[in-house]
This record gives C-alpha cells, sequence and structure tokens, in this order.
C-alpha cells in the first residue's frame, strides 16, 4: 500500500484518514496486548495518529508504514504503561485503599474455560519483554530482524526473548508441543 | 493447523473480537486530529491579533510610565510593601508543597504516613490529589515515592528479571543495549566511594563480584497483603515453594558468604562504605542462611535485589546511570526521539 505521507502535494488529513483505516485496528489491537484496556488501546491509537499528523511536515521517508506505526505504538504503550503503573498505585496504594480483589474480571473468567482461550491468557499474562515479542512474531509475522529493528534491540536478544517466551508459554500450558520452531 | 494460525485464532477469537474500532472511534480519532487543526488555526489568528496589541500596548504603557515617574516617587514603596506580603504568602503556599513533596520521597514519612487514622489519611489524600493534579512536578514526586522502596524502576526490573529461579538457577546480567538507569541518593554515594577506592581494591572487589555478583533472582510477583499483616509485597508463600527451588536459594546464599567473606577478607581499604556495605551484605545473606521461613525468604529476595544493583553499578556491563530522581521522556519526546533517530 502507498500512503504518500512524505509527499507534499498529497493531502495530508486525506492520507491520515488512510492510514487510520488501514493500521487503526490493528493497532488497537496491538495496543491492549501492552496496557490490556480498550479504552486505553484507543487512547494510544489516537496519541499515536496525533503525533504523526504534529510531525507531518517533518516525516522522514517512510519505507514500511507498518513498521513504523507498530515502532511508534510501541513506544507510546511503554510511555503509557510507566505512567499508568504509577497512577494505578497512587489510586489504590498509596492512598490507603490497598485491597485488591482476588476476583477475576468477566472477560477474565470467560477466558479460562477453554484450553485455546488459556493461551490467549497466559499470553497476555507474559512480561512485556517476552510478550510484545511472541504478539509481534507469531500474530504480526514479523521476522525476527524486523522486530529487533522494532524494537530497537539486537536479533539475538529478539532470538533469546521469543525462546524464553515459548518456554513460559509451555510451562504455564503444560503442552511441550506448542511453539515449536 | 500450524502454531502461528493456532495462535492468531486465539488471540482473535478471545481477545480481538472485543475490539471497538469502527466507524465511531475512526471519527472520534479524526475529530481529535481536526481539533488539533483549528487550535493550530486560531493560534495563530490569536498571535497576530496579539502582537498588534502588543505594539499599541507598549506604547500606552511607555507614555503612563514616563507620567508616573515624574508625578509618583512613593509608588514604588508602596508596591515594594504590597509585594513582600504577596511573596510571603507565595512563601507559605511553597513551604506546604515542599513538605507534601518531602514526604513522598522520604521513606520513612510514608511509613507513617499509612499509620494515620483512615479519616486524616483521606483529608492529607486530597490534599495530595489537589497538588497531583495541579503539579506536574509534583506528579513526577508521586513516581518517585512510588519507587522509593524499588530502585530499579519496575520496568527496568522487568526486562531483566525472572520471577522465581527455576531448577537450573543460574540468572546472570541480561545484555541489552538499553541503558539502566539506577534510582536513588543511596546509590550514587556507593558510586562516589567505588571511585574513590584505590586501584587494587577496585580490581579485586571487580573480581570478586564477577563470581558471585551476577547471579540474581528477584520476585517481581503480584504484590499484595498476605492475611494478618500490613505488609505489602510480593504474595510469592515460602509454603507453597518447591523445595528445589529453596534449595536453590539456600545454595545461593551459600555463595554470597563465602565470596563477600573473601571480599571482606581481601578489602585494604576499610575506612569506605564500600567496605561497610560489603560487611553489610555478608551479615543479611548469614542472617537468613537456611530460608527457613517467609520472613528469611522476603529478606532473601531484598538483599538480592540491594546486591545486584550493588554489583551492576561497579561492574557495569551494560551502561548504567545512577540519578537522585527518574527521569522519564514525555509522550512527545518519545515519538520526537523516534522520528530523528530512527530514520526510514
Amino acid at each position: 500500500m502507498n500512503i504518500p505521507l512524505n509527499d507534499k502535494n498529497e493531502d495530508k488529513k486525506k492520507s491520515i484518514e488512510e492510514l487510520i483505516d488501514e493500521f487503526g485496528k490493528p493497532m488497537m489491537n496491538l495496543a491492549y496486548t501492552y496496557v490490556k484496556d480498550w479504552r486505553l488501546a484507543e487512547d494510544v491509537m489516537q496519541e499515536v495518529f496525533i503525533s504523526i499528523y504534529k510531525d507531518i511536515d517533518n516525516l522522514p521517508n517512510i519505507t514500511s508504514y507498518k513498521a513504523w506505526i507498530y515502532r511508534i505504538t510501541v513506544n507510546k504503550c511503554k510511555d503509557l504503561l510507566r505512567k499508568k503503573f504509577f497512577k494505578k498505585d497512587i489510586i489504590f496504594d498509596f492512598f490507603g485503599h490497598f485491597s485488591k480483589s482476588e476476583k477475576l474480571t468477566p472477560e477474565e473468567q470467560l477466558l479460562v474455560s477453554t484450553e485455546r482461550k488459556s493461551l490467549s491468557l497466559s499470553v497476555l499474562e507474559l512480561p512485556v519483554r517476552y510478550r510484545e515479542v511472541i504478539i509481534l512474531y507469531y500474530y504480526e509475522d514479523f521476522s525476527t530482524a524486523e522486530i529487533a529493528e522494532l524494537l530497537s534491540q539486537n536479533v539475538s536478544t529478539v532470538k533469546t526473548k521469543l525462546n524464553r517466551g515459548r518456554q513460559l508459554l509451555k510451562s504455564k500450558l503444560n503442552r511441550g508441543d506448542w511453539f515449536e520452531y | 493447523m500450524n502454531t502461528k494460525e493456532l495462535f492468531k485464532n486465539a488471540l482473535d477469537e478471545d481477545i480481538f473480537k472485543d475490539n471497538p474500532f469502527d466507524t465511531t472511534v475512526k471519527e472520534r480519532t479524526i475529530r481529535k486530529i481536526n481539533r488539533l487543526e483549528n487550535r493550530r488555526t486560531s493560534n495563530k489568528r490569536f498571535q497576530l491579533i496579539f502582537n498588534r496589541l502588543l505594539t499599541v500596548s507598549v506604547c500606552a504603557v511607555l507614555i503612563i510610565i514616563t507620567i508616573n515617574m515624574i508625578n509618583n516617587n512613593n509608588l514604588f514603596n508602596k508596591n515594594g510593601k504590597e509585594g513582600s506580603q504577596t511573596a510571603n504568602e507565595g512563601q507559605k503556599e511553597n513551604s506546604l508543597t515542599t513538605n507534601e513533596k518531602n514526604m513522598l520521597t522520604n521513606k520513612d514519612a510514608l511509613e507513617e504516613y499509612k499509620g494515620l487514622p483512615e479519616n486524616i489519611r483521606n483529608i492529607f489524600t486530597e490534599n495530595l490529589l489537589h497538588y497531583y493534579n495541579k503539579d506536574s512536578d509534583f506528579r513526577e514526586k508521586v513516581a518517585i515515592a512510588l519507587t522509593m522502596t524499588d530502585y530499579l524502576s519496575v520496568y527496568k526490573l522487568e526486562a531483566m528479571t525472572d520471577k522465581v529461579p527455576g531448577p537450573n538457577f543460574n540468572w546472570g546480567f541480561t545484555y541489552t543495549n538499553e541503558k539502566v538507569y539506577v534510582i536513588g541518593e543511596d546509590w550514587i554515594e556507593i558510586e562516589n566511594n567505588f571511585i574513590n577506592l584505590n586501584d587494587n581494591s577496585t580490581s579485586r572487589l571487580k573480581e570478586h563480584l564477577n563470581q558471585i555478583g551476577k547471579e540474581y533472582v528477584i520476585n517481581t510477583g503480584e504484590l499484595d497483603f498476605p492475611e494478618g499483616t500490613d505488609i505489602f509485597k510480593p504474595k510469592l508463600s515460602h509454603n507453597n515453594l518447591d523445595q528445589s527451588i529453596i534449595s536453590n536459594i539456600v545454595k545461593d546464599v551459600e555463595k554470597k558468604i563465602v565470596g563477600l567473606n573473601e571480599i571482606s577478607g581481601s578489602m585494604g581499604e576499610r575506612d569506605n562504605l564500600i567496605y561497610t556495605k560489603i560487611n553489610d551484605f555478608l551479615s543479611s545473606y548469614q542472617d537468613i542462611q537456611g530460608i527457613d521461613n517467609q520472613q528469611e525468604l522476603d529478606t532473601y529476595f531484598q538483599v538480592s535485589r540491594d546486591f545486584y544493583i550493588f554489583s551492576l553499578i561497579i561492574l557495569r556491563p551494560v551502561e548504567v546511570e545512577v540519578l537522585k530522581e527518574p527521569k522519564y521522556l514525555s509522550n512527545e519526546e518519545q515519538v520526537k526521539d523516534i522520528v530523528e533517530n530512527y530514520p526510514r
């Protein structure tokens, strides 16, 4: 696909609309795997597009929109997680509302019923460093080299994390046959 | 069906099916962008009007000042008095804010705060909330407060650690390109004291730490208040832990004790914080040698973390920066960084 954000003659707003059509939903999916809340995922998606729009006149040459947009989304999510971490703690921990519910959310209750569902839940329960690599590799079909570029890490680091993520999933699911190369 | 297909199906059907993205969400996003655009345009218009008004005002003010300077010598004295009153009020408010901020970055004060009766705590909380909403600097202080008991930020910890030691526990530094930020004044002191050690002590310390300082376990499990206590901590229970894990932890403690004993004996310079710290670690590990109960397990994780950070600062297997307070990038800075530093 070609969304010529860099073309001076193109209607920028139209280009952004095309980007939203193409990537809005998958971006929200990706953001959800980090923030685990659809409203926050929508906020992330909107923030990404707003940032792009703000800098639209100074964008570098973009060869792969998907990788570029995913990279911004991942960074936004991590940024939000840092903020979310202390905001959450302010409300529930710091200000004296320490009780933490052991109950699963209705969404989680639904998820634990079947093995397939337990796979989804297990993926979301993985630490972020493994979760992001697993999602990008298995769901988004990025290669390890592409993931390394997207996350600004070494290919070997990505491979290690992918391996470790697989091991964790296997142990969580008690399924040795899952997540082989 | 291969693994990827299974994986995709599971996520699509269980998680992503609830994705609320539709035309409404799309329109909402576009509306936000339009609002941004309108704000930009109105800002330009406002700037034009503002410039004209400014020119006229400057002329008017110059005329008024000239007339006043001639006629009213006492004006400055009077204003000076009023000004000092305003400054006093400002100082009062600043000192309140400063106190609250100090409390937030003081671990003992935070503990005291938790012990206050609930009604008093709630009043105080409102006050904190007020500043929290009003002052970005204050929000930063809150973030610091929450990391006070965890000098490495949780995000960085997650990138480096495992939940519990596995059967073949031998978990070392994870080498990544990312710089590690260590936060806290105590660690700055450690860093400064290490720099002041002589070359002989430095190389011996590094040699020993290379053997015992790199293996590291931390419990990053879910946090909660265990029943009957008011300690907020990871939920991991000593009673439910596999014996092999306990035995690995015990082995680690023994190894640390031997290593720390060697360091302590070999250090020539004893009038130094590093020497004191080494002996503190040694006695902490000696106190929990058998990992016989929950308390010892909790202490182990705490000491393990502190010793790891200590070794990290000294060995620097990755780029390490020791800061008094954490620094976070804003969203805008993140995007700017990506756009500027990762051209496609």
